[in-house]
């Protein structure tokens, strides 16, 4: 077992915990050790592979994903000031089990095709990165709360990152700054429309929402 | 320079010679219908002038257009006869006589009596204009396939040229498609010159035109020679196509032109007498598709190639 | 050629920091664009024969590159002189709509479609191109929306339908194309092998997707919908430029591939259609702006002419005919932009004093709006082609160009050009019908409705200008027909063949023929002088004439018995029932007035429009109830179609 390895396999098992922890204050700090272990692969592999680009990456992500994003969610918890999370879609127990056996199954069934045109030819950290975002997928299809969902959200957009970071990290800059400003900018407009949302619905339940549908 | 000097002459003797002919036409219609009818043939002479020295009305409704739409149509049959290179057809054309040039400025005739109908408020005027605007949309095909032999088989639209090649012979009656063309041009003048049985602008207000009705005085005056000269520009671009022989001498050109002319106006008065008058819609509509017909049978007979 | 798209990107920018001061946003972003649209017409002007280019950035995927040819500077041409007395006329138009939305967005977004459009011209990649060409479609559509109504919102979703499917369909001619060509760069198309089959299918997608936005037959329906619904001076811009950055299209596709003669027959075979159906369907239109536009779909088959006879000189290597072929097209592509415009923005001066589009309750507006008057006849006798303005001029080319054609060999040729030319002068007699009514009914007669009549006044200065600009260009690019002749001329000849068609004060065409405007003018001046001096000779009584009610057979006149508008074309309508299929409602009444209506329909729609969106109607239905307004739901539906993607991808 190699470093990556255990990195890799330790942003699998952080981003369960955000999926399954109850206590929302609990779970962005795990989302914001999930996005430092993330940091810390791209600058296992930018040694590793003698890739300068990924050196910037893992600083940039320092100030956005384990900092920043964090910083505005800590916020929008102390504004609506609400502790855990109400019962998701088919309970507390059985949707992580779910969750990450669809995500292990998806990312092993799908990863030798990325693997085909991947720039970094690593096994290990590819499945990873797949099950981290088929995790935030699934965060949005088994969890009702709309805190979560961003948290869902920012964990495949770390999916995202990391398979963009193996497969083509020589992409032109202005990729990188999309992908890197869409996080940020998103989460203020989702924490702006959640605060809204619960001053609305007097919930963070997103599936009231329905009634909204024209 | 001459070309415009020749034009001019054109224009002035012509249109001071009409309605001599118009007069001839009348005494002869009269004639027909076992009339007295007037006295002599410068009846029309005397009606324009007593026209001009009545005085005018004109409807409250009506804007500036209205009111100098006869000089308007005076100016447009003038600058339809001046297309016709009668008098100058020895010359070289200077940009004026062109058959696109003539059919257009027919359509700028048509434009301003058009809304010169609806702006009388008038309701038989603008019925009738409108009427004159449908006699437009089932002349122009025939007239323009007929025009497009022509053009096609002369390879030009430039009416000096296609004169001069008519006259000497190089294209003419030898060629099918030219002399099927020939026959519904005729058609088309006909209609275009505006006689009965199509239509006859100062004929009963219930029944059909009455454009003129709210004109009165000397602008009555000038809208009805303005017709007259019109009649010419038709028969004179029949002429100057399908018939084009004539002398080069330009005051000669002219004399014979306006006795072919005449003979072609007065003639006119055989038809429009004994034929009773179309319906728009029906009768009419047969003779346009009748009309048609021979002028596609000409187009086909050019693509063919025969 | 940058500092005319800042100097619209300024304007842009700057009327939307206005937002706060709603009028004075407008009169700043207006005349922003005014100025930077009469730099534009200098700038493309003076540069009309050279190239430029420019390119922004390295760090893109497809680096923003941008490139003018003497083609692209004629359209760009185009656009800027339409926009500029657009402008100028929204300056005090646009207040009409400070109650109804904010004026700082209008002119935010009217100089964003403007720099659209331009860019769109400029454009020298696929990428940039479909950019551009979405903003211009989608900023159009907001244009649109500022009329709040019904009817506008329908008519947008039809104009986005068909404008996205017309996107669609250039999007594969031109990935077809990069794909043959190996790069997306345009400079790279002209060099790509192509068979036949491949070029013919590239250029039906394009001829297809262009035309659609061009509202060519049989995708003009959402033209007639879409350009009454936006405000006048938007109006003057769609109808006016939009339509021909479409031509532009086609005309680059025709230039890049190798063309056969019987695209070209095919293209005047269309306009032909196009040409006849729009002016028929305009004959029937009570609402005046919606006659306009059917109009617009008229002209575009004329220029379709002419551009068809051009390719098809291109194809047979005449180059001749090319040269006159294109010269007819692009002429009338400036004089279409010229009059229309006028029209469009005469058509908003009155709808903005009368508030109505109904031609019906209209009348004897030349009184109270003299110069509007003015303005729309000369729109109104320049698109009917009379002489010596300037669209005569462009259709006497084209004329020539389609019987140059006419005079080739081969039978089938030699029908598709003759019956063009027919149908062309059909088009004619029918457009003088439809624009004798159009101006009588709204400018002449008396006031069918007392009310409207009395509250309309001559508009403000402002708008007066913006018409008469284009009042100046129908008169200028009649009587100076040689001078644009020879610049048009220097257009065409850097793609197609060349011909020295101005010739001193004369245009002349391969044929022979000649035309002199300015003579035409002097004579018909001279001819005008004539009558005068008659009735000086003759001494006439020219007495002040009295002023009268209009005879009415001896009953009392009143204003219902005048004629209007829709029994002015009702014999056409009644020997065209076949065509119009009208809903006629015949209703006798005994006591009451007896009422009788008849409405002319599109039959196209039915035919092919409506089967289409009621079959999607009904889809969408069912699918509807996959909508159920649960987020978690709609997260599942992107894991299967991604899984779904994944697994097509695998499979191929």
């Amino acid at each position: 077992m190699d470093l990556l390895s255990i990195l890799s396999i330790a942003m699998i098992i952080a981003a369960l915990a955000v999926f399954s922890f109850r206590n929302y204050k609990l779970a962005v700090l795990t989302y914001g050790l999930q996005a430092f272990i993330l940091v810390l692969i791209f600058f296992t592999l930018s040694s590793a592979h003698d890739i300068a680009e990924l050196t910037s990456w893992g600083v940039i992500a320092i100030l956005t994903k384990v900092i920043f994003v964090p910083f505005v969610l800590l916020r929008l918890l102390k504004k609506v000031n609400i502790k855990s999370e109400d019962e998701p879609v088919a309970g507390f127990f059985v949707s992580p089990i779910i969750a990450i056996g669809f995500s292990l199954a998806i990312a092993m069934s799908i990863y030798p095709i990325y693997l085909k045109f991947s720039l970094v030819q690593e096994h290990i950290p590819l499945i990873a990165a797949i099950t981290v975002f088929m995790l935030g997928i699934f965060g949005f299809i088994l969890r009702k709360s709309a805190i979560k969902q961003i948290l869902a959200f920012c964990t495949f957009e770390n999916g995202i990152h990391l398979t963009l970071a193996l497969t083509a990290y020589n992409s032109p800059g202005i990729v990188e700054i999309g992908i890197l400003t869409d996080a940020i900018f998103a989460v203020i407009i989702m924490s702006v429309l959640a605060t809204r949302f619960y001053k609305y619905f007097g919930s963070m339940d997103v599936s009231k929402a329905s009634s909204l549908k024209g | 320079m001459e070309v415009i000097f020749w034009m001019i002459i054109q224009v002035i003797v012509i249109a001071f010679a009409a309605p001599f002919f118009d007069g001839i036409a009348r005494v002869l219609r009269a004639r027909l219908q076992s009339r007295k009818g007037p006295p002599d043939f410068f009846q029309t002479y005397r009606d324009i002038i007593k026209l001009y020295k009545r005085g005018r009305t004109a409807p409250k409704c009506a804007h500036w257009f209205f009111t100098y739409a006869p000089y308007f149509m005076y100016a447009t049959g003038a600058a339809m006869l001046a297309c016709i290179p009668i008098a100058y057809s020895g010359y070289e054309s200077i940009g004026f006589s062109d058959i696109f040039i003539l059919v257009y400025l027919g359509a700028l005739l048509k434009f301003v009596f058009g809304v010169a109908s609806v702006d009388s408020g008038n309701p038989f005027a603008a019925v009738g204009g409108s009427r004159e605007q449908m006699i437009g949309v089932f002349v122009e095909p025939v007239l323009i396939m007929s025009l497009l032999v022509v053009m096609l088989v002369a390879g030009t639209s430039n009416l000096v040229d296609i004169r001069a090649m008519v006259r000497a012979g190089e294209i003419g009656y030898f060629i099918p498609a030219f002399a099927v063309a020939s026959i519904s041009f005729l058609w088309a003048m006909y209609v275009e010159s505006g006689r009965n049985p199509y239509d006859l602008a100062e004929a009963e207000q219930e029944l059909q035109e009455g454009v003129l009705g709210e004109w009165s005085g000397s602008d009555f005056g000038i809208a009805h020679a303005a017709l007259i000269l019109k009649q010419f520009a038709m028969i004179g671009m029949f002429l100057a196509i399908f018939e084009p022989w004539n002398f080069t001498n330009p005051i000669l050109a002219l004399a014979v032109f306006l006795v072919k002319a005449g003979v072609f106006y007065v003639a006119a008065v055989f038809i429009d007498n004994f034929g009773s008058r179309y319906k728009l819609i029906s009768s009419f509509r047969q003779n346009a598709t009748f009309a048609l017909g021979i002028s596609t049978v000409a187009l086909i007979l050019y693509i063919v190639g025969a | 050629m940058i500092q005319v798209y800042l100097l619209f990107l300024a304007g842009c920018i700057i009327s939307m920091f206005l937002y706060k001061q709603n009028e004075t946003a407008a009169k700043v972003g207006f005349t922003i664009s005014a100025v930077a649209s009469f730099y534009g017409v200098i700038y493309f002007f003076t540069n009309l024969g050279s190239t430029s280019e420019f390119s922004l950035g390295n760090d893109f995927i497809f680096n923003p590159h941008f490139a003018l040819d003497p083609v692209g500077n004629f359209f760009s041409f185009v656009i800027c002189l339409v926009a500029f007395a657009s402008s100028v006329y929204a300056i005090q138009y646009s207040q009409e709509y400070a109650k109804k939305g904010s004026l700082a967005v209008m002119a935010a977004l009217f100089n964003l479609f403007i720099v659209s459009m331009l860019l769109v011209i400029s454009a020298a990649n696929v990428f940039w191109f479909m950019i551009f060409w979405e903003v211009m479609t989608v900023v159009s559509y907001f244009l649109i929306c500022f009329n709040d109504s019904k009817q506008s919102m329908k008519a947008t979703i039809i104009y986005m339908g068909i404008a996205h499917l017309g996107g669609a369909a250039i999007l594969s001619a031109f990935l077809l194309l990069a794909n043959q060509s190996g790069s997306l760069e345009f400079a790279s198309f002209a060099n790509a092998e192509l068979s036949p089959a491949m070029a013919t299918a590239i250029f039906l997608l394009a001829f297809v997707g262009f035309g659609s936005k061009a509202g060519m037959f049989p995708m003009h329906v959402w033209l007639p919908k879409a350009h009454p619904a936006a405000p006048s001076n938007v109006s003057a811009l769609m109808s006016g430029v939009m339509i021909k950055v479409a031509i532009f299209g086609i005309l680059k596709f025709c230039i890049w591939l190798p063309v056969m003669p019987w695209w070209g027959l095919l293209i005047i075979i269309i306009g032909a259609l196009s040409a006849l159906l729009g002016v028929l369907y305009a004959l029937t239109q009570h609402d005046y702006k919606a006659l306009l536009a059917y109009h617009s779909v008229e002209n575009i088959g004329i220029i379709l002419l002419g551009i068809g006879t051009g390719v098809y000189g291109m194809a047979t290597g005449s180059s001749t005919l090319a040269a006159v072929g294109f010269l007819g097209g692009l002429f009338h592509v400036l004089n279409h932009a010229t009059f229309k415009g006028l029209l469009f923005l005469g058509a908003g001066s009155v709808l903005y004093r009368t508030h109505t589009k109904d031609m019906e309750v209209l009348g004897g507006l030349a009184k109270k709006m003299p110069y509007t008057a003015f303005a729309f006849l000369v729109g109104s006798m320049a698109i009917t082609a009379i002489p010596p303005l300037n669209g005569f001029v462009s259709e006497w080319v084209t004329y020539q160009a389609m019987i140059q054609g006419a005079l080739g060999e081969g039978i089938g040729s030699r029908a598709v050009f003759t019956i063009s030319v027919v149908a062309l002068a059909l088009v004619g007699a029918l457009a003088i019908m439809c624009f004798v009514k159009v101006y009588s009914v709204i400018f002449g007669g008396t006031p069918r409705n007392q009310k409207i009549w009395d509250n309309a006044r001559e508009v403000p200065t402002s708008m007066i200008a913006g018409m008469f600009i284009l009042v100046a260009g129908c008169f200028a690019f009649g009587l100076g027909a040689n001078v644009v002749v020879e610049h048009i001329m220097s257009v065409v000849s850097s793609f197609a063949g060349n011909f020295s068609a101005a010739d001193g004060m004369l245009v002349k065409s391969p044929m022979g023929s000649i035309i002199s405007t300015p003579l035409i003018a002097f004579i018909l001046l001279g001819s005008l002088i004539m009558p005068f001096i008659t009735l000086y000779v003759v001494k006439a009584n020219r007495a002040k004439p009295r002023e009268t009610d209009p005879w009415a057979c001896g009953f009392k006149y009143s204003s219902r018995m005048q004629m209007t508008a829709a029994p002015f074309t009702g014999d056409l309508r009644k020997v065209l029932k076949w065509l119009y299929k009208p809903e006629i409602h015949h209703e006798e009444g005994y006591f009451g007035p007896v009422k009788y209506s008849n409405h002319a329909q599109d039959v196209w729609w039915n035919l092919l429009y409506a089967p289409v969106i009621n079959t999607i109607t009904k889809a969408s239905d069912k699918i509807e109830k996959m909508q159920n307004g649960n987020s978690n739901l709609y997260s599942l539906y992107i894991l299967v179609a991604l899984c779904l993607a994944l697994g097509i991808s695998q499979i191929l």
